[in-house]
């Protein structure tokens, strides 16, 4: 079974991908914490992290930074309510996409969203849940 | 049949040619079939880039089909149709967040239907 770390600021966004990727059959952990986000994501790496991008305390722009270095095939869907994120130029955010979007393993979301086009992105970047 | 990681690859790919075309993957659908990849949603550039045109949409359909693997694009997307052979026209939509307030607010999408037995 496929395992995801979720990390949001917003418990109810949590619940939903617990919910929706549940029933698909991945195994789901979550985190409202970015740094608890981070210690989950090095202690046992997922195959996959879906990171908010504005969390207060460390964004998940730093935080993608912070496990890349290490961590560098995990595949991310960035989930974000402000398109803004990655819409508006910044040297972070410019550089990500050019490094890390660049080599295909990282999507993005924006919040609201559709359980189908959530459930196309994590196929796209996973596979099923029972794939090999 | 296409196998899970020749399918993951392919996805993998065009992700890539989507980045190197600065294409906004937030408000679009990749898909992988055994004939077709599928681009639904809506296709534009990431902000910070000139507009999107329809020579740049199909320069990226090139790309697109070099991609090992894929036969066929079906560009499906809600913001540009086609008007003939490698001619795009943009299409005005409305954006994902005013759908979402409208139904926040019971606002109807579409035009509401009468009832049956009344006149509009």
């Amino acid at each position: 079974m496929k395992r995801i770390i979720a990390v949001d600021d917003d418990a109810l966004i949590l619940q939903v991908y617990v919910r929706m990727l549940g029933a698909e059959g991945y195994a789901v952990q979550t985190a409202t914490d970015p740094e608890k986000g981070l210690q989950l994501i090095k202690a046992q790496p997922p195959d996959l992290v879906i990171l908010d991008v504005e969390m207060p305390g460390m964004t998940g722009l730093t935080l993608f930074e912070e496990f890349k270095r290490t961590l560098r095939e995990i595949p991310v869907l960035f989930a974000t309510g402000y398109p803004d994120s990655f819409n508006k130029a910044t040297p972070q955010s410019v550089a990500i996409w050019q490094r890390d979007f660049a080599d295909g393993s990282v999507d993005i979301i924006y919040k609201p969203f559709e359980s189908d086009r959530l459930l196309g992105k994590v196929l796209g970047l996973i596979g099923a849940a029972q794939e090999e | 049949m296409l196998s899970p990681i020749e399918r993951a690859r392919i996805y993998r790919q065009t992700r890539s040619v989507l980045v190197a075309h600065w294409i906004d993957l937030g408000c679009l659908d990749v898909r992988v079939g055994e004939i077709f990849l599928t681009l639904s949603g809506q296709l534009k550039h990431l902000g910070h880039q000139e507009p999107l045109t329809g020579m740049g949409i199909e320069e990226m359909l090139s790309e697109l089909r070099r991609v090992p693997g894929v036969h066929r694009v079906n560009l499906d997307v809600e913001n540009w149709k086609s008007v003939g052979e490698g001619i795009w026209q943009e299409v005005e939509v409305k954006d994902d967040k005013q759908k979402y307030l409208a139904s926040l607010a019971g606002l109807p999408l579409e035009p509401r239907k009468p009832a049956p037995g009344k006149t509009p």
